[in-house]
C-alpha cells in the first residue's frame, strides 16, 4: 500500500510537469483559433470579425499606454480590421447572390473559349493544349497557371465563383497586389452577357468535366507543386524555381516534414485560411473543397510520416511482449522472495 | 602465481585462472542490498537499462546517420525514417529514451534527497551521480543537435552564445567551440565526436565509479536504518534469510526489478509507438535555417528549469547585467546539487516525512523546480518574467539559504 502511495505521487508530480510543459504551454504559446470552415464566406467574415475584435482590444490597451504613436498605430490597425471586414462582407454577399443553380455548362463551354481563359489556361481533358511549356510560364505568370481540367473536383462551386470573380479576393491576396502590381490573374468582367449568369455556367462547365475520383497524389500536385516540392515522395514545383521565388518574396518550403513541423490540424487550417495562420504571408489561400483538402493531408502523411500503420501494429505486439513477461517477472520475484520474507 | 591443478570442471579451470566465482560474489551473489527498499530503488536498475537502449540503438542509428550540414536532415528524416527498415524503431527509441532517461534521472536524485541517501559516508556516491547528470546533460545536448532540424540549430547557437559571457576569454572561446563564427558544419562534426565517442565513454567510466562508491557504504534504505552489513550479510549466509536484514544483489533484488522493468518497458514503448512526438519539438521537423529564427527558442523539457533560471533576472542589478547575473545563475544552478551534502548541516539520515522541516522544504523545491520548468517554456514577458525572476531567486534561496538553516536547527533539536 505504501508503494502505492508513492507510485502515486511519482505519476501526479509527473503528469504535473507534463500537463504544463505540453497540453498547457501549448495552449497559450499556440492560441486556439476557430477550426477550418469550408464555408468560406463565414470564414472570412468571421476572421475579419476576430480581427476587429483583436484590434478594439488593442487600441484600449494602447489607450492606458496613453503614447500617442502607439495610439495612433492601434488605431489604424482597427481601421484597417474594419474596412476588411466590409470588405470580405460585401464580397461574399456579391457571391452568394449567384444562382449556381442555374449554370448551364454548353454555354459554358463556349465562354471559355470566347472569354480567353485557354490564352494562359490549358484544359487538356478537353483537347485545349498549354500555350507553353509550365517553366516557360512560370517565368512569364510567375507561377505556372493550373490546368483547369480538375478544378471542379478541387473546388466547390461557390468557392470557384469567387475566383473567377475576383480572384485576389478569394485567395486573399490583396495586401500583395493591387493596381500598380496587378495579381496575374484577371479578374473575369464577363463577355457581354449577365455577368453572375456566365459566372455561373463557367462553374457548370467546370462541374461537368471534372473527374469524379482523383488520387492524393494528384491532388496534392494539383494544389500545392505548382509552388512547392515535397522531395521525400519526388514531387517538385513545375516551373522556374526563381521566379517563383520572386513571385512569392521566398523559395516556398519543401513539404516533405510538413505533417510533423506543422501537425495536422495547423495544416487543416493554414490551407483552408492561410491568413488565419500566419497574417501577411504571400501564399495564396488554397480553398480545397473538405474532401480535397483530406487528400492532401494524407498524402503529405504518407511523405512525412509513412511508417505510421507499422509502428502501431509493432507498438501493440512489443507492449504485450512486455506484458506477457511482466507476470513470468512477477511470478519469478514471488518464488525468490518466498525464502526471504 | 596462483598454484593450478587440473580443472575438475569448466568452472573450476575458470575459478583457478579469473575467479570468476569470487567476481560474481563481488559484483552480485553477495552483493548486499537492504531488504527494506521499494520500487524508487529500481530506478538504478531502469537507468541502466536505458541507457543500454540508447547505446544499441545509438550504434545502430550510426550507421545511416551522415554527420554533414547538408546530408544530416536527410540522413535522419529520410534515409533512417523511411528507407531503412524499423528505422523509425530505432529512431524513436533513441529519441524516446533519451527524454525518459532524464524523467528517471531526476526521479532517482530526487529519492536519494529525500531518503537523505547523499550524506553521512554516502556523499561519493551522491558526487558521482550529480557527475553522471551532468555529463548526461552535454550528452543530450551535443545529440540534440545531430538531426540538424531548427530547433537543434538555434538551440546550438544560443546555448554555446552563453560562453561569451565570460570575462576577456569569451568570445574566442565561442568561436573554439563552434570552430566558426556561427554554428555550422564544423560544430556539427566536433558535437557528433562528442555525442558518439567522448562522452560515451566518459559516461562508461563514471557508471563504473558510481557503482564502485556503493560498495563501501551500502544502497540507504525507505528508514534511512543504519545496517551491520557484514552481520546482516553473515547470517543470510548461514541460512537465516527471513530474519536478515539483507538480500543479495542477484537473485534477491534483480528478481524484483526484473518485474518493475517489464512493466517501465509497457510503458515505455506505448511512448515509441503511439506518443513519441512528445519528446520531439515539432520545429525541429524543419530542417536548420541560420537566416530564420523560431518564434520562441526553448531547450527540451528536462532544462526547462535551468534555462528559467538564465532568463529569470532579467533586469541589470547595480553594475551587473541582466545576462551576466543569468549566466551565472544558470551556471551555479547546473552543479548546485553537487554541494547538498554541504547544505545539509544535519546528521539525522531518514526518510524527508520524519524530519518536519526538511520536509516543507523539499515538497518546496519540488514545486519550485515544476514552475520553473514550465515557465521556461512560455514567452518571459510581463507577469510570466516576474514568476520566472522569483521562482529563480527561490531555487537559489532553498538551497543556500533555506536548507542550511533548517537542518542546523534540526541538529540543534537533537542535541
Amino acid at each position: 500500500m505504501k508503494e502505492l502511495k508513492a507510485f502515486l505521487i511519482v505519476v501526479l508530480v509527473t503528469g504535473a510537469i507534463y500537463w504544463g510543459v505540453e497540453p498547457y504551454a501549448h495552449s497559450i504559446l499556440h492560441p486556439h483559433v476557430e477550426p477550418a470552415n469550408f464555408d468560406f464566406a463565414k470564414e472570412d467574415t468571421t476572421l475579419a470579425k476576430t480581427n476587429v475584435e483583436k484590434a478594439e482590444a488593442a487600441l484600449k490597451a494602447a489607450q492606458t499606454s496613453g503614447d500617442k504613436s502607439i495610439i495612433d498605430g492601434a488605431t489604424k490597425t482597427l481601421e484597417n480590421a474594419k474596412a476588411e471586414l466590409e470588405k470580405y462582407s460585401t464580397f461574399w454577399a456579391d457571391i452568394n447572390s449567384i444562382d449556381l443553380s442555374k449554370g448551364d455548362a454548353a454555354s459554358g463551354a463556349n465562354l471559355v473559349a470566347a472569354a480567353g481563359c485557354t490564352a494562359c489556361h490549358s484544359i487538356k481533358s478537353a483537347g485545349f493544349e498549354p500555350a507553353m511549356d509550365d517553366k516557360s510560364a512560370s517565368e512569364a505568370y510567375g507561377v505556372a497557371p493550373p490546368d483547369l481540367s480538375n478544378i471542379g473536383y478541387l473546388y466547390d462551386g461557390k468557392f470557384l465563383a469567387a475566383l473567377i470573380k475576383d480572384p485576389a479576393m478569394a485567395l486573399k491576396v490583396t495586401h500583395k497586389f493591387n493596381d500598380t502590381n496587378p495579381f496575374p490573374m484577371t479578374a473575369f468582367y464577363g463577355a457581354g452577357g449577365d455577368l453572375n449568369q456566365e459566372i455561373a455556367d463557367l462553374v457548370a462547365y467546370f462541374k461537368s468535366i471534372a473527374p469524379k475520383e482523383m488520387s492524393d497524389r494528384d491532388v496534392f500536385i494539383e494544389s500545392c507543386a505548382r509552388c512547392h516540392d515535397m522531395k521525400y515522395v519526388n514531387v517538385f514545383a513545375n516551373g522556374n524555381k526563381q521566379s517563383i521565388a520572386n513571385y512569392l518574396g521566398m523559395t516556398p518550403p519543401d513539404l516533405s516534414m510538413y505533417i510533423r513541423s506543422r501537425s495536422e490540424l495547423y495544416l487543416n487550417n493554414f490551407i483552408n485560411d492561410t491568413q488565419k495562420m500566419l497574417p501577411g504571408t504571400s501564399m495564396p489561400r488554397v480553398g480545397l473543397n473538405e474532401k480535397a483538402q483530406k487528400q492532401v493531408i494524407e498524402y503529405m502523411r504518407e511523405a512525412g510520416d509513412s511508417k505510421k500503420e507499422e509502428r502501431e501494429t509493432t507498438g501493440i505486439y512489443i507492449m504485450i511482449y512486455f506484458a506477457i513477461l511482466s507476470v513470468f517477472a512477477w511470478a519469478w520475484k514471488r518464488k525468490i522472495w518466498s525464502k526471504l520474507h | 602465481m596462483a598454484h593450478i591443478t587440473k580443472a575438475t570442471s569448466v568452472r573450476d579451470w575458470f575459478d583457478q585462472r579469473i575467479a570468476l566465482t569470487k567476481l560474481w560474489n563481488v559484483l552480485a551473489g553477495q552483493y548486499w542490498i537492504p531488504k527494506n527498499i521499494n520500487f524508487l530503488w529500481a530506478m538504478g536498475v531502469v537507468l541502466t537499462v536505458l541507457f543500454t537502449l540508447l547505446f544499441i540503438s545509438g550504434l545502430l542509428l550510426l550507421m545511416y546517420y551522415k554527420p554533414d550540414a547538408n546530408l544530416a536532415f536527410d540522413s535522419v528524416n529520410y534515409t533512417i525514417m523511411k528507407e531503412v527498415e524499423y528505422g523509425w524503431l530505432w529512431r524513436h527509441i533513441h529519441a524516446v529514451a533519451a527524454s525518459v532517461i532524464f524523467l528517471i534521472i531526476y526521479i532517482h536524485a530526487f529519492v536519494g534527497i529525500y531518503y537523505g541517501s547523499y550524506k553521512k559516508g554516502r556523499e561519493m556516491i551522491w558526487i558521482s551521480g550529480m557527475l553522471l547528470f551532468l555529463i548526461f546533460s552535454a550528452e543530450a545536448f551535443s545529440g540534440y543537435m545531430l538531426p540538424w532540424g531548427q530547433m537543434s540549430y538555434w538551440a546550438a547557437q544560443v546555448i554555446t552564445q552563453l560562453f561569451g559571457g565570460i570575462p576577456f576569454i569569451g568570445g574566442a572561446l565561442v568561436e573554439w567551440i563552434r570552430g566558426d563564427y556561427a554554428v555550422s558544419d564544423p560544430t556539427l562534426t566536433r558535437f557528433f565526436m562528442l555525442h558518439v565517442c567522448l562522452l560515451p565513454i566518459v559516461i562508461i567510466m563514471v557508471i563504473g565509479v558510481h557503482f564502485y562508491t556503493l560498495r563501501i557504504p551500502h544502497v540507504n534504505n525507505l528508514e534511512g536504518e543504519e545496517i551491520d552489513f557484514e552481520l546482516e550479510a553473515e547470517k543470510y549466509l548461514k541460512g537465516d534469510t527471513v530474519n536478515s536484514k539483507v538480500i543479495p544483489f542477484w537473485p534477491g533484488f534483480l528478481s524484483k526489478d526484473f518485474f518493475y522493468v517489464s512493466l517501465f518497458m509497457i510503458f515505455f514503448f506505448y511512448l515509441v509507438s503511439f506518443h513519441f512526438n512528445f519528446a520531439m519539438d515539432p520545429i525541429n521537423f524543419d530542417p536548420a535555417n541560420a537566416a530564420k529564427t523560431p518564434t520562441h527558442i526553448y531547450p527540451e523539457w528536462y532544462f526547462l528549469w535551468q534555462y528559467e533560471i538564465l532568463r529569470g533576472f532579467f533586469f541589470d542589478i547595480g553594475p551587473l547585467k541582466a545576462a551576466d547575473i543569468g549566466a551565472l545563475a544558470m551556471a551555479f544552478a547546473g552543479i548546485s546539487l553537487f554541494f547538498m551534502p554541504l547544505y545539509d548541516r544535519s546528521d539525522v539520515v531518514a526518510p524527508a516525512h520524519k524530519r518536519k522541516g526538511f520536509f516543507i522544504w523539499f515538497w518546496l523545491l519540488i514545486i519550485d523546480l515544476i514552475i520553473l520548468t514550465v515557465y521556461g517554456k512560455l514567452p518571459p514577458t510581463g507577469f510570466n518574467a516576474w514568476i520566472g525572476f522569483f521562482s529563480s531567486v527561490g531555487f537559489l534561496a532553498l538551497l543556500l539559504v533555506v536548507l542550511p538553516i533548517i537542518t542546523i536547527k534540526e541538529r540543534k533539536a537533537n542535541k
